[in-house]
């Protein structure tokens, strides 16, 4: 940090929030979030590609969330009213469950809907996704502030 | 002169809030060169809204001032803009009527009765101030339908630009992104009416949870616990009903305080700090800056971050650990500070001029009576 300091002529304040950012990627001991969050992302790192079941509030903020940690593998979101978002989210498509599923045949699954999960689940079962190529995101239990 | 007409939700010097202070402020320089009529509801409070202000017309400074009175939206459905209120039907009989008399209509506002039910009237005259941000109410149809109707937009920032652009077909409908200024003068006065408050952040603005203070009270708290100081947090601001907060003998709350006081305030923090996710512009960013004096703000929130980018006068942080480091690079770093506030004050100078603002917003007006004369 003296560095950034003594350059003050060079003052980057992108660089200082990286700096830090990569410090604390390496702490996993926060005091507000839990274990759930950070096992949780240290399992969607290790998939090639992730659809986002539910673009509403819980599948957009799922989406910063996996910006913020480097995850940029989401190929799109899926949802059973994707007509509403004809323009997108965040320049990712929103497709039907079964266009998700047929067009992605590879990808981990994250439902984000906090109500009808189990609903989804087996829609997403009946759609031939494996149950090991899914998982929730359950936003209170990651102890973020909301 | 010509006329000129704002439309706003609430108005008035003892009304806490970002966009109706942006009214304001847009009212009062605009002024000069307009007739202007704010036209707005006679309630005070958002959660109700009351019926607060008896008069129906005032002057102000040049400005005439109209108000309609909050009706009563029950019979509407719950999900209706009518219900998010305020319900002004008599605002928009009179818009309906008096529209033609104006040379532009300027709607604040994308989650109110008054813009968007104003705007659905189809007018040829109107511009959309939307001030909006990455939250449900973008997302939802219930106010995106506003965007079919402007035949202007005023962006506060590239990213609501974009944002908006995203979501909406709106990229061949003329705009202009810059529409609020600081007058860099109002924040170099010197004086010291403020009780000497030894060293502290600042957070000003309403005390609420659509703008994330509990997150900013949890975080203070957890620092102080882990980084033992005398350092407080001043907050100014009108706290909402029913707000809950965990009360600290470091976290001072001040309530409202008059524009001469918040700037004193400012100017003698040693950080400013903003927690919400969701802002279009951030006013308190700006005057901030205007003071010299560094932010630290929520990086969710791509507005602000790009602004401190921008600016190179501020650091964002996504969690604790961020804010915890980020704080104490900035406490401990006096020179860092300095550095940051002259880029700050630098940026705000280049970019939002009054005189600058003014004419980007006549430039849109002119373009859309332009358009509309075709």
């Amino acid at each position: 940090m003296d560095k950034i300091v003594s350059a003050k002529n060079h003052l980057c304040v992108e660089e200082i929030v990286e700096r830090i950012k990569v410090e604390t990627e390496r702490e996993k001991d926060d005091p507000f979030l839990m274990p759930y969050y950070f096992d949780f992302i240290e399992q969607v790192m290790r998939v090639k590609e992730i659809v986002i079941v539910g673009a509403g509030n819980y599948g957009r903020d799922l989406y910063k969330i996996l910006k913020q940690n480097r995850i940029n593998t989401v190929k799109c979101f899926a949802d059973n009213g994707y007509e509403r978002y004809k323009n997108g989210v965040y320049g990712n498509r929103v497709l039907s469950l079964t266009d998700a599923v047929a067009q992605n045949a590879g990808a981990f699954f994250v439902v984000t809907a906090q109500c009808y999960v189990m609903e989804l689940i087996r829609q997403l079962v009946r759609l031939g996704v494996d149950i090991d190529r899914m998982d929730c995101f359950i936003v209170v239990n990651t102890g973020m502030i909301l | 002169m010509e006329r000129l007409a704002l439309i706003v939700h609430r108005y008035g010097l003892d009304v806490n809030g970002g966009a109706e202070y942006h009214c304001r402020m847009i009212a009062e320089h605009m002024a000069g060169r307009y007739d202007v009529d704010v036209l707005t509801s006679r309630t005070k409070g958002i959660s109700p809204w009351d019926n607060v202000y008896d008069k129906k017309e005032e002057k102000e400074g040049g400005i005439k001032i109209l108000r309609f009175e909050v009706e009563d939206a029950s019979v509407f459905p719950s999900d209706s803009i009518e219900q998010t209120g305020p319900y002004c039907p008599s605002m928009m009989q009179y818009l309906n009527k008096h529209y033609k008399e104006y040379k532009a209509v300027i709607f604040f506002t994308l989650n109110y009765y008054t813009a968007c039910a104003g705007l659905k009237l189809n007018i040829n005259n109107s511009i959309f101030l939307p001030t909006a941000h990455d939250d449900n109410a973008i997302w939802s149809e219930k106010y995106g339908e506003a965007f079919s109707y402007p035949r202007g937009i005023l962006y506060n920032t590239v990213e609501e630009k974009n944002l908006i652009e995203s979501i909406y077909e709106v990229g061949n409908i003329p705009s202009r992104i810059g529409c609020f200024g600081i007058d860099i003068k109002e924040y170099e006065r010197t004086g010291n009416s403020i009780d000497k408050a030894g060293n502290y952040i600042l957070y000003a603005g309403r005390v609420s949870n659509s703008k994330n203070f509990k997150e900013l009270n949890k975080y203070f708290i957890k620092y102080k616990e882990r980084n033992p100081s005398d350092l407080k947090l001043i907050v100014l601001g009108e706290m909402d009903r029913g707000m809950e907060i965990i009360n600290h003998e470091d976290i001072i709350f001040k309530g409202f305080v008059s524009d001469e006081e918040k700037n004193q305030y400012i100017r003698n923090a040693l950080v400013t700090v903003l927690a919400s996710k969701h802002e279009s512009l951030s006013i308190i960013v700006l005057e901030s800056l205007a003071c010299s004096v560094p932010v630290l703000v929520n990086g969710w929130c791509e507005v602000l971050k790009g602004q401190c980018i921008r600016s190179n006068a501020g650091l964002y942080y996504t969690n604790y650990r961020e804010f915890e480091k980020e704080l104490t690079l900035l406490l401990e770093n006096d020179d860092l500070r300095s550095a940051m506030g002259e880029n700050g004050r630098n940026f705000v100078k280049s970019n939002y001029s009054w005189e600058r603002i003014i004419q980007n917003i006549d430039s849109l007006i002119n373009e859309v009576c332009s358009e509309k004369q075709s």
